[in-house]
Order: C-alpha cells, then structure tokens, then sequence
C-alpha cells in the first residue's frame, strides 16, 4: 500500500471507525442521540416566563445583542465577562436564565456553569431553544 | 525503517512529529468526553444534533489513528491527506461561524487551550496547514527524486 496514499487513507478511515462504534455503545460520557428531553439545568420557555424574580442574560456576541434581545436582558459571555451588574443586585433566591442563539449552541451552558462558580448562585438555567425559542413563540 | 530507504529530512521528521503529535492530543482529549464535543460540533450549527453525535464519536478517533500514522510513517501518505482534507472542513466551518457571528468555542483541544478568538484559530489552523501542504510538497519533491534515480540506474547486462 506504500505507493497508493488514498489507499491508506482508506484503510486508516475504516480503522477509525472500530474505536469510534466502541465508544459509541460504551462511552461513560457518550453524548444522547435525541436533545427532545430537557435536560437538568434547562428550562422551557413557558416555564421561564411563569418563573417570578428572573434575571435573563444573552450569552450571544455582541452584535447580535445589539441587534435584538429578550427586554431587560443583560449582555454577559466569556469574550466580555463583567459579573459586576449582576453581583450588584444578586440575592440568594434570585433566578437567571441564560439563553443563546439556538438549540445547538453552548455558550449558555458555559456562561451558566461560570456563573453557578463564580457567584455562587443555585437556581441558574439554560433556556431550552434559545433565542430562536424566543422568536418563534413570540 | 521506510525514512531512512527513502531519505526522510531531518526537518520533514520533526514537522510530522509535531503534526502527528498534536493530532493526537487533540484527538485523545476529544475522545475523552463526546458530549463536550458533540456540543462543541453543534455550536457550529452546521449539522443537526444527530450529525454532531456522529462527528462526536468518530472524528477524533480519525484524528488520533492518521497522527499516529503520520508519527510513526506508517500509511504517512494516506494520513497527510486525510488531516489536510480535516483542516479544510475545519477551516471552512470557522469561517461560516466567524461570517454568521456566533460565539463559538472552537472544540478543536476539548477544553484545552478553548479560544474563541476567531484570529488565533485562523492563525493556529493556517500554521497546522502550512506544515501539512508542505509535508505533501516534501513527499512529492521525494517521488520526484526517487524516479529519476530509478531512471538513471543501468539496467541488467
């Protein structure tokens, strides 16, 4: 196979392939084939506006703030992390929702767990769907 | 050893162990935890969650089997290609995210060395690149070489 290299790309693609099926079945951590459940720290968006005393946070860029958000959201990623506003007016009870662009997005999961560290606050969820959730139901 | 028949540089050698190496790392720390990855994948939003969850579990495992290939020059011909045609994709996905404007964790060292300064991810994918296109030049250059001698070599009497 020395002289034909997409061969060996082949053979190196199909061998990829047995560890890949492996984990597959047996990864600890092997991600769900299906995002239709809610997950422990996410909530839907009926439920977010039932919820009383909630903070909502766009984990979006800039721009896209900019642009258009939830009202009374504040702007809060990891490019500008600026825990300052929020510390501010943080009270034990208080609840934050993050949200970002849509349900295949993770900023808001990462901002979540940030903000669970760093300020010490219990009731933080990701908004299920998010801006486009919004969007749609609004 | 297939280097020393064929006349490997001593900087060609280095380059895949460095290519070769990083794509291991950045393979074993993938595989390590999919569902990071798989939600790194979908940040792209490129894919459906159902492709993410594929990429998830097979994509470094590619990584990891052709940057061992390409570290210890076995089937290094096949692998130089494969991790180019990798890098294009990846490429070309940070530059749809960087057009749309999303906010995106690059995914490409797990949680390791995560940016998403959009400049640095260029820079860093265009070195990797640049040393992939030019272990392809330095095998072709080689092929090259080898043919001629193999030409010029008196045949049986």
């Amino acid at each position: 196979m020395k002289n034909h290299p997409w061969l060996q790309a082949l053979a190196i693609v199909l061998l990829a392939a047995l560890p890949a099926l492996t984990a597959a079945f047996f990864h600890p951590k092997r991600p769900a084939w299906s995002r239709e459940t809610l997950a422990k720290d996410e909530v839907t968006l009926a439920t977010a506006q039932a919820t009383s005393n909630v903070i909502w946070l766009d984990a979006r860029s800039e721009a896209a703030y900019a642009r258009e958000h939830i009202p009374g959201a504040v702007s809060l990623n990891e490019d500008r992390w600026n825990l300052l506003p929020l510390a501010v007016q943080f009270q034990p009870d208080q609840t934050f929702v993050v949200y970002c662009d849509s349900l295949e997005c993770n900023a808001s999961h990462q901002v979540a767990a940030r903000l669970r560290k760093e300020l010490g606050a219990q009731k933080v969820f990701v908004l299920k769907g998010g801006w486009a959730a919004w969007k749609t139901k609004k | 050893m297939e280097d020393e028949k064929i006349g490997s540089s001593r900087m060609e050698l280095g380059v895949r162990w460095l290519v070769g190496g990083l794509f291991i790392f950045a393979g074993v720390l993938k595989a390590l935890d999919p569902a990071e990855f798989a939600n790194d994948i979908a940040n792209y939003q490129l894919l459906p969650w159902t492709g993410a969850v594929v990429g998830s579990f097979y994509l470094p495992w590619l990584e990891i089997f052709a940057g061992a290939a390409l570290l210890f020059g076995i089937w290094k011909s096949g692998a130089i290609r494969i991790l180019l045609l990798l890098m294009l994709a990846f490429v070309q996905a940070l530059f749809a995210a960087w057009l749309r404007g999303l906010n995106i964790h690059c995914g490409c060292f797990g949680k390791a060395l995560a940016t998403s300064n959009y400049a640095l991810l260029f820079l860093r994918d265009a070195a990797i690149l640049g040393s992939l296109l030019w272990l392809l030049w330095a095998e072709w250059k080689r092929r090259i070489a080898e043919e001629e001698i193999a030409e010029n070599e008196p045949g049986p009497i």
